[in-house]
């Protein structure tokens, strides 16, 4: 039988009783957008929690550390070995010293963070410069160049933006001795100047070049971040890391944990969508039920005319399936619509709030085809016991009946 | 056993109908043979529960009979699987019954396309063909209509037209005058006659109005099952 008629057919039966056929839509879309609203929101936040831990080229890069052993030294010699590492692109270090600022507040010195970088360290990590220049860390005669973090400037009392570049801090630094190697080493009151901001992700410090630190006794590192040629490799690198005896972190792994409780979050709110879904389909059942009940007399015309019951099934089919096709997309469109303007509201309470806009809703192509597939499966199985039905009406009981 | 090639048009070898509805047994068909010719305008009629309509179901093969054989065109119709047959009746049958059903999403000239679409001409082809089809039979006023806004003479005749499209060599008529005033059922009877002479169409026709009982070349009588007067008309 042609299938133009069988569809056609079905959409004429839907029209035909047009209420029935929406109430039936409406049901559908309620637990399609449920799905689409509830599980795009999963993949917005899996996101922004993704991004918020692996910014940047986070995922080429392995953290490494020396743990808690005290006979592996990460040093220069630690470089040299992990450079012969096959894949590995570039190390770079930093090393934490402690700082003390007595200049601002006299009465409460302020404790600092102050780390020696190597010069690519802050790129790898994420940082960005947000006011002056890298060009300007060139030791010269003067003070020592540094960077600061944003977040410092309100603790130095320095004002922010363009108006900070230049500005002279002091500070006493105390090098412990794992980095010193030896004895820790107190250096006081040394003369620093602010050449660049620089915005990130972590806690405020000060930053300087190792290049500069040649009266500071820094033979150790606190930690290299060394990134490899491509990510496919990265985990081979990671135990080879690991077999030179130090102790790796990779945001991958975290990544991958993290996807693990969002799939699983994921799955739990399909599930209440699925409900939903259900429902619907108990719903459409029913329609489809009643709808057959109704025609009984057209089907035992259709088979006494010469109709097939498996054209028959068909056009049952064919109407439940249309159903699902409508109440699919209509509900991916609905759940979109719904999604975009939740997110517009949070929005702008966020920037009322003196927060960033997000994007909290993430609709992936393939996510979106598997919720059609979806509505349309339902449609199809909801189909099955009406169409199954609809085919073994035996014409002459209704000829009878009449 | 006859060969295929020298049966009848229509034959009924023995057929035997036999309902079973809890301890009771009716035999609505108690043996009958038949044969008859292809062009030929055949009146069955007798009093109600009599065997008529469920002789009528049997060869149109949607009611197996309990024993005996239906042969249709040199076919034995129920050695067909049930959608052979239901294909088998889509080309060769058409049928007409006391009140018409209709696909109510469908209007009239899409009604009368049903049985081409059932044999698999497609449904744009199929409704082209039931509108100059209509407007053959003289019934175009009836085209844009839904059925159930008709009369009921008027749905008799789109019945008619939906029998006859796939052009089929024998029309059932069930008391197709039923629901009919006099004049509309006249209308009907002289459709069918029509067919009957211009197209040479078998027709078999149902009714219980004695008025029509002579107009075919052969009428039938029948009671309790069986064949108790057979007159063919000379000439």
């Amino acid at each position: 039988m042609d299938k133009h008629f069988i569809f056609l057919f079905a959409i004429r039966n839907m029209t035909f009783r047009k209420l029935r056929a929406a109430l039936t839509i409406i049901g559908m879309l309620i637990g399609i957008s449920t799905i689409v609203f509830l599980v795009s929101f999963a993949f917005g936040l899996e996101k922004l929690v993704k991004n918020e831990i692996s910014n940047g080229n986070a995922m080429q890069l392995i953290d490494v550390g020396t743990g808690n052993s005290q006979i592996v030294k990460l040093n220069g010699d630690a470089v040299a070995r992990i450079k012969e590492l096959s894949d590995v692109k570039a190390i770079e270090s930093i090393s934490n010293v402690a700082a003390m600022e007595k200049t601002v507040n006299k009465d409460k010195p302020l404790d600092l963070s102050f780390f020696v970088v190597s010069k690519g360290y802050l790129g790898l990590s994420g940082y960005s410069l947000k006011y002056g220049s890298d060009q300007s860390l060139q030791k010269g005669d003067g003070p020592f160049p540094v960077l600061i973090n944003e977040g410092l400037l309100d603790e130095l009392k320095i004002e922010g933006g363009q108006a900070a570049i230049g500005k002279r801090i002091y500070l006493d630094l105390i090098v412990p001795k794992q980095i010193t190697g030896s004895e820790p080493v107190s250096l006081p009151d040394l003369e620093f100047e602010v050449v660049g901001i620089v915005d990130g992700n972590s806690a405020s410090g000060v930053f300087m070049h190792k290049e500069f630190v040649a009266d500071i006794p820094i033979n150790n590192f606190s930690k290299l971040k060394v990134s490899t040629i491509s990510v496919s490799n990265i985990e081979a690198v990671q135990k080879q890391i690991e077999g030179l005896g130090f102790k790796t972190e990779y945001v991958g792994e975290t990544v991958k944990q993290v996807e693990q409780v969002f799939n699983l979050f994921k799955i739990i709110l399909a599930g209440f969508g699925t409900i939903a879904l259900v429902v619907a389909g108990l719903g459409m059942l029913n329609t489809l039920t009643i709808s057959l009940l109704e025609r009984t007399k057209e089907v035992a015309l259709l088979k006494i005319i010469g109709v097939k019951s498996k054209d028959i099934r068909h056009i049952f089919l064919a109407e439940a399936i249309t159903m699902g096709i409508f109440g699919g997309i209509i509900g991916v469109a609905f759940g979109y619509f719904l999604s975009r303007v939740t997110n517009k509201v949070i929005d702008a309470i966020a920037v009322n709030s003196g927060g960033d806009p997000a994007t909290l809703f993430i609709f992936p192509f393939w996510f979106v085809a598997l919720v059609l597939i979806f509505a349309i499966t339902t449609g199809l199985l909801t189909g099955f016991y009406p169409a199954i039905r609809a085919s073994k009406i035996n014409p002459l009981d209704v000829i009878r009946y009449e | 056993m006859e060969d295929k090639e020298t049966r009848k048009q229509i034959e009924l070898d023995h057929v035997v109908k036999v309902f079973k509805s809890g301890n009771t047994t009716v035999r609505a068909l108690g043996g009958i043979n038949l044969k008859i010719d292809q062009g030929e305008f055949l009146v069955l009629y007798g009093p109600s529960g009599c065997g008529k309509s469920t002789l009528l179901n049997t060869l149109i093969g949607i009611e197996k009979p309990t024993r005996g054989e239906v042969w249709i065109n040199g076919t034995n119709l129920y050695t067909l699987k049930e959608d052979d047959r239901s294909e088998y009746r889509a080309s060769k049958f058409g049928v007409v019954y006391q009140s018409q059903n209709w696909i109510k999403s469908l209007n009239s000239k899409e009604n009368v396309a049903l049985p081409l679409v059932a044999r698999g001409v497609k449904f744009r082809e199929a409704v082209d063909k039931a509108e100059k089809f209509m407007e053959e039979l003289k019934i175009s006023e009836l085209l844009r209509q839904t059925p159930t806004q008709l009369s009921g003479g008027q749905q008799q005749k789109l019945g008619i037209a939906r029998a006859l499209i796939s052009n089929p060599k024998i029309i059932f008529a069930d008391e197709p005058t039923g629901n009919l005033d006099s004049k509309s059922s006249n209308i009907v009877i002289d459709f069918l006659m029509k067919i009957n002479r211009d197209m040479k169409r078998t027709i078999i026709l149902i009714t219980h109005n004695p008025e029509y009982w002579d107009i075919g070349h052969r009428k039938i009588e029948m009671e309790d099952g069986k064949v108790i007067k057979d007159v063919k008309k000379n000439g």
